[in-house]
């Protein structure tokens, strides 16, 4: 359930399966809102939902922006290998590059743009490639709420809808400010509060 | 692969065809600026089975602490950077690798 952009809750349906109509009852389920917080600004959104179909995954996509006027829905191709196959060989494949680049930070640099416009290529159908790259000078600070926690989304490089080859602009989407949320632990904060100047420490990974 | 150095020595002689450093970065390059009418590669390549599109051609590697480390230009790559099929140039690319 939400109220504009913010995700207040998640009602979990638990559907029954009896042998006929007449012994079918109504079931109920609830939850409840705590602390719905205030957005001060509108925020770009990027859902995604993966589909499981049989042995083909889908990722389901809503792209939401009202400063910019976007509300649009978009289907992947689907993905036929299984979910951990496809995952890992991603991340074989990062490794796989940085080996072969022999440490150079620079030529990795470039496979990783290449496997970026992979990443475009099979997980983002043509018209979601065209809306993010159109935008991608005023769509800063995207939110991308997931079920799927694995894939590299940082690392999706952008380029101009139905082009092979990619653009001269280095444009990764984690460069859009991406930051990742979930579902079920409430809305980001748009503050946090650190303690004492003497007590605070600054970690990055 | 003595035949290889064959077919390099000849082009070189035949078409005073440059080499190219056998490492992806230099290999890469080359092929994004698209300046050359003949590419003809002769070594070795890999690909999975059900997964053609995802090959590679297999150049220089190195070895560090005795295991052998594949240097690896992948079809992807190619794909993302290349311009080669461009109006005023489409050149001749010739893969030789088993």
């Amino acid at each position: 359930m939400r109220q504009s952009q913010l995700p207040l809750l998640t009602l979990a349906l638990k559907p029954q399966i009896v042998a006929s109509k007449a012994e079918s009852q109504r079931l109920s389920t609830n939850g409840s809102i705590q602390n719905i917080p205030q957005s001060s600004k509108p925020l770009h959104q990027l859902r995604i939902i993966e589909r499981l179909n049989g042995s083909q995954i889908t990722y389901d996509y809503a792209l939401e922006s009202s400063a910019l006027n976007i509300l649009e829905r978009y289907e992947s191709k689907p993905i036929t290998s299984e979910r951990q196959q496809y995952v890992e060989s991603l991340y074989r494949e990062i490794e796989s590059r940085w080996g072969s680049t022999q440490s150079d930070v620079q030529a990795f640099a470039a496979e990783l743009r290449a496997f970026g416009g992979q990443l475009l290529d099979e997980l983002f159908p043509e018209a979601l490639q065209r809306q993010l790259w159109e935008d991608r000078h005023q769509m800063q600070n995207i939110l991308v709420i997931s079920t799927e926690p694995f894939i590299p989304w940082e690392l999706v490089h952008l380029k101009p809808a139905g082009q092979a080859y990619l653009p001269d602009e280095v444009c990764f989407l984690g460069q859009l400010g991406l930051v990742r949320w979930l579902y079920d632990v409430g809305f980001s904060p748009e503050s946090i509060t650190l303690q004492s100047a003497v007590a605070t420490s600054f970690l990055t990974i | 692969m003595p035949q290889a150095e064959q077919e390099a020595e000849f082009l070189q002689q035949t078409f005073q065809a440059s080499p190219i450093e056998p490492r992806p970065n230099s290999v890469r390059q080359a092929l994004e600026s698209g300046c050359f009418d003949l590419l003809h590669f002769a070594g070795h390549g890999q690909a999975k089975q059900g997964k053609i599109d995802a090959a590679n051609l297999l150049l220089e590697g190195r070895v560090e602490n005795n295991t052998y480390i594949p240097a690896l230009l992948s079809a992807t790559t190619v794909s993302q950077f290349c311009r080669l099929q461009t109006a005023k140039n489409r050149p001749i690319v010739l893969l030789n690798a088993c």
